[in-house]
């Protein structure tokens, strides 16, 4: 994998972080990890990541908030985020994509798809 | 007896008396025409032709009166002999009429009268005739002796001329003798007489002469005379003149004139005595006067006999009369009695029909139908005629019969009606919701206490059936126990109606004392409405909790599942990774547990999918994203999709497609979700056999539809699990299949999926033989369709 592309992955949940950063890079990617959402904001703000995989449900702001926040500052809307959320619910996804998520994925993660997406993010 | 009689025989009876009046007054009427006719006929017969006949008698005898003086102007013997055989033929006539009038005439003193004046009629004419028979010679005698005086006259009178020439000559002679003597003695006369003698004759003469003519006015006179007073004068001066003239005749010198008496006494002859002019005269005279008495008297005669007649005549009027009299009498008496016994038909008829026919039949019948009217009409005690024998009373026993009948089934049809009424009343009554019965003028019909409860909150109002809806529902009202009417009551009470009247749908009505009544009106078959009053106050409450339950069901089951699926992700991702280390740095003995593992965290990720996709659709959550679908390409996907699924179990995949299945309007993903589950469970429930994927297209009821089967040669199902295959969880009951996992959810929500999308699932299996699957969908899924409701 030749991917050096940095990716932000906003998530509380410990194993999780651990699990899909690990995968994540052995697929080449760059991962810098946020706590919530706030951090996530800040971190994105500051490393200007390739693209962001934003948990929804998340402390101190939640996904959609934050979403909301990127997307409405000049300096990070450019940034792909896929929201992840394990709420299978369809309101989820809608929610995700109006708060302008550019996709959206459930988790567990199938990681095949989720490369897939992320792949065609970076490519635009 | 008459009562044994039957209508027939009674009305026969009735007809025979009206029948029999009928000929009674027919009789009389024939009596009283016989009756008039008799009199008639004595009036043609007899009056009539009497006075016809007398009526001719008095005509002849009128005829023979007239005629008789014709008689009279019979101036010959043949002249008379003609007229007196005519008027004799008029006397036969007139006798016979006579005998024929006197047959006939019945009164003696007409007879008589009859008798005596025609007797004196016919002698008087042929008295007459005869008469004038003797007038005739006498008249004969008088023309003779007329002319033998008219001849004597010229003789007598030229006698005496010629004697007076005579004796004028011997006068002269004598008077020259004397001169010549005188003169001429010589010549003395041989005879000379005197002269004084020829003087004397010729003065004799000339008295003769001049009687004559005297005698000649008188007979000449006596022809016109017509009274014997004036022919007696003249036959005495006649007398005188011939005496006279005898005497002259006596003293004549017959020698100078001889001859005269002789003639003075043939010409006496002709004019005096018996045989004489005079007589001729005389007799002629008396016989007119004769002739002038019978006239008369015939006159008289016939006057009689007029008289006579007309008596006759007047007795055959009063004969006329009196026929005509008897013959009206006769006819009035007729009249009356025919009058009379009609009178008696027409009163004993209408006594017939009014006593017999009015009473005992027509009576009895109107009696009897008006009975049959009550019972028809529904009044089964209406009083029923007294029976009788015949016809009527049969038809009367009979209708007793049937009206007992009736009254039976009344009254079981009553008992059933009171039982069903019953029944329904309590059937009505013992419903736990507010029952209500409105006809089609919105009147009450039938109600439990349960509507009145409801309607009324409990208050003692009265509910009587009859009462207008509008009255009802505007007491309901005005309890003020209807929270949304207390505002505007009118405005409300306009909408409550009109929903009573077009009941759209139940709706729910608020009380002021926090319950909630549910309102259910729906038109009846024949335009009434039923209203069902339901109480939901705790219906209400449980929903309102039942909804909060659902909710936090939901609330909980999303929460749930994302807190299961965040550390499966861990899980899975985890294992993944290791498996992926594993298949690239082993150790060998790690694949299959990492493999496992595996297996089982995605089982239970699926799980938890279903149990959230069927808690989705059950909560109408679940909506349907429709597009344009290549039915082929979807088919050949979901099949590659699940071809690893094959391996599994060594099984073979065919698939089976039509060629024109074109496109359909669907959810793309929940089709692929139900051909994915189907073609899941088919792997997993076969070992080392074969598993079908067939798609066709076909068309039915106008529409098009998909349908995909799934056959499998797996160990296929009983009756009995086919039953509940399509329930939630059913295989986790199920002791056969308990070690195959993964179907507990897949399909009860297939078969949930199919239905929000118009289709159906059904499913064939034999135990041992495989089973087959079959979604039937619709090519075009309506958007209505689109929301699911479980």
């Amino acid at each position: 994998m030749t991917h050096k592309a940095r990716i932000l992955y906003v998530e509380d949940n410990e194993d999780n972080v651990y699990m899909l950063s690990e995968r994540l890079k052995r697929k080449g990617f760059e991962v810098a990890v946020a706590r919530n959402g706030a951090k996530g904001v800040a971190a994105a703000t500051k490393e200007r990541p390739a693209l962001i995989l934003m948990d929804l449900d998340l402390p101190v702001l939640d996904g959609w908030e934050a979403t909301r926040r990127l997307k409405a500052s000049a300096e990070t809307r450019d940034i792909p985020i896929i929201a992840l959320s394990a709420h299978a619910m369809s309101g989820d996804r809608d929610r995700a994509l109006a708060a302008g998520c550019d996709e959206f994925e459930t988790t567990p993660v199938n990681m095949e798809r989720l490369l897939k997406k992320i792949a065609k993010l970076l490519e635009t | 007896m008459l009562a044994n009689l039957g209508v027939g025989s009674r009305l026969l009876l009735a007809f025979l008396g009206i029948s029999g009046f009928a000929v009674l007054a027919a009789a009389a009427a024939m009596y009283s025409f016989l009756t008039a006719d008799a009199a008639l006929d004595e009036i043609t017969s007899r009056r009539v032709p009497t006075a016809l006949a007398s009526l001719e008698l008095s005509r002849q005898a009128d005829a023979l009166v007239i005629a008789a003086p014709g008689l009279l102007e019979a101036t010959t013997l043949d002249e008379h002999l003609e007229l007196s055989e005519k008027i004799e033929a008029e006397v036969d006539i007139f006798e016979g009429m006579l005998a024929e009038v006197k047959e006939s005439a019945d009164d003696p003193r007409i007879l008589e009268a009859l008798d005596t004046s025609g007797d004196w009629l016919s002698l008087t004419v042929i008295n007459l005739s005869t008469l004038v028979g003797t007038r005739l010679v006498v008249a004969e005698r008088m023309r003779e002796l007329m002319s033998a005086f008219t001849a004597a006259h010229p003789d007598i009178d030229g006698y005496c001329r010629e004697r007076l020439s005579a004796l004028d000559l011997r006068l002269a002679s004598i008077a020259r003798t004397l001169t010549t003597n005188a003169s001429n003695p010589v010549n003395p006369p041989v005879s000379v007489q005197d002269p004084t003698n020829v003087i004397e004759s010729i003065r004799q003469l000339q008295s003769v002469r001049l009687e004559v003519s005297s005698v000649v006015a008188s007979v000449q006179q006596i022809a016109g005379l017509t009274d014997p007073e004036s022919l007696r004068a003249t036959a005495s001066r006649l007398h005188e003149s011939f005496n006279l003239l005898r005497s002259i005749a006596e003293t004549i010198d017959p020698a100078l004139v001889p001859g005269v008496p002789e003639r003075v006494a043939g010409f006496e002859a002709l004019v005096v005595g018996r045989a004489g002019i005079t007589g001729a005269r005389e007799r002629e005279l008396a016989i007119t006067v004769d002739a002038e008495r019978l006239l008369k008297e015939s006159s008289e005669a016939s006057g009689r006999l007029t008289l006579a007649v007309n008596q006759l005549v007047a007795a055959a009027s009063l004969g006329i009369r009196d026929a005509n009299q008897q013959a009206r009498t006769s006819r009035r008496f007729s009249s009356a009695i025919v009058l009379t016994v009609v009178l008696l038909s027409v009163i004993s008829s209408v006594l017939i029909v009014w006593l017999y026919v009015e009473r005992n039949l027509v009576a009895r019948l109107t009696q009897l139908s008006n009975s049959m009217l009550a019972i028809a009409g529904g009044n089964l005690r209406a009083a029923l005629p007294t029976p009788g024998d015949d016809e009527i009373g049969r038809m009367g026993q009979a209708l007793r019969v049937f009206r007992d009948t009736a009254v039976e089934v009344e009254q079981a049809n009553l008992r059933e009606i009171q039982e069903t009424r019953t029944r329904l009343t309590d059937a009505i009554e013992s419903v736990s919701e507010g029952f209500a019965l409105y006809d089609r003028d919105d009147r009450l019909v039938i109600s439990n206490s349960k509507y009145r409860e409801l309607l009324y909150g409990g208050r003692d109002h009265p509910l009587t059936p009859g009462t207008k809806f509008e009255e009802i529902v505007r007491n309901a009202a005005e309890t003020g126990l209807i929270e949304d009417a207390g505002a505007d009551l009118e405005g409300w009470l306009a909408t409550r109606i009109e929903r009573h009247r077009n009941p759209t749908g139940p709706h729910h009505q608020q009380r002021v004392d926090g319950r909630w009544i549910q309102v259910n009106e729906h038109k009846t078959e024949n335009g009434g409405t039923v209203a069902i009053y339901t109480d939901i106050t705790e219906l209400t409450r449980r929903g309102e909790a039942a909804e909060a339950a659902t909710r936090e069901k939901s609330r909980f089951l999303a929460s749930m599942s994302h807190e299961l699926r965040t550390p499966l992700n861990a899980i899975i991702g985890l294992t993944e990774m290791l498996r992926e280390d594993a298949d690239l740095e082993g150790p060998e003995s790690f694949k299959e547990p990492l493999r496992r593992i595996h297996r089982a965290g995605n089982h239970l990720l699926q799980l938890i999918d279903d149990l959230l996709d069927l808690s989705r659709i059950e909560a109408g959550k679940l909506t349907l994203r429709l597009e344009e679908v290549d039915v082929g390409e979807l088919a050949r996907d979901a099949a590659e999709t699940s071809a690893p699924l094959a391996e599994n179990n060594q099984n073979t995949l065919e698939i089976e497609l039509d060629d024109q299945l074109g496109t359909m309007r669907a959810d793309p993903t929940r089709v692929r979700q139900i051909i994915l589950n189907l073609l899941s469970n088919a792997f997993k429930f076969t070992q080392n056999g074969t598993v079908s994927l067939r798609v066709r297209r076909s068309a039915e009821t106008s529409r098009d539809w998909i349908e995909f089967s799934v056959s499998d040669t797996g160990i296929g199902m009983s009756n009995e699990q086919m039953k509940r295959l399509f329930e939630e969880f059913s295989q986790v009951e199920d002791g056969v299949r308990r070690h195959k996992p993964g179907a507990g959810l897949g399909l009860a929500i297939c078969q949930r999926l199919c239905r929000m999308m118009g289709g159906s699932i059904s499913v064939e299996s034999e135990p041992a033989a495989g089973s087959t699957f079959r979604v039937r969908l619709p090519t075009e899924t309506q958007p209505a369709q689109a929301t699911a409701h479980g």
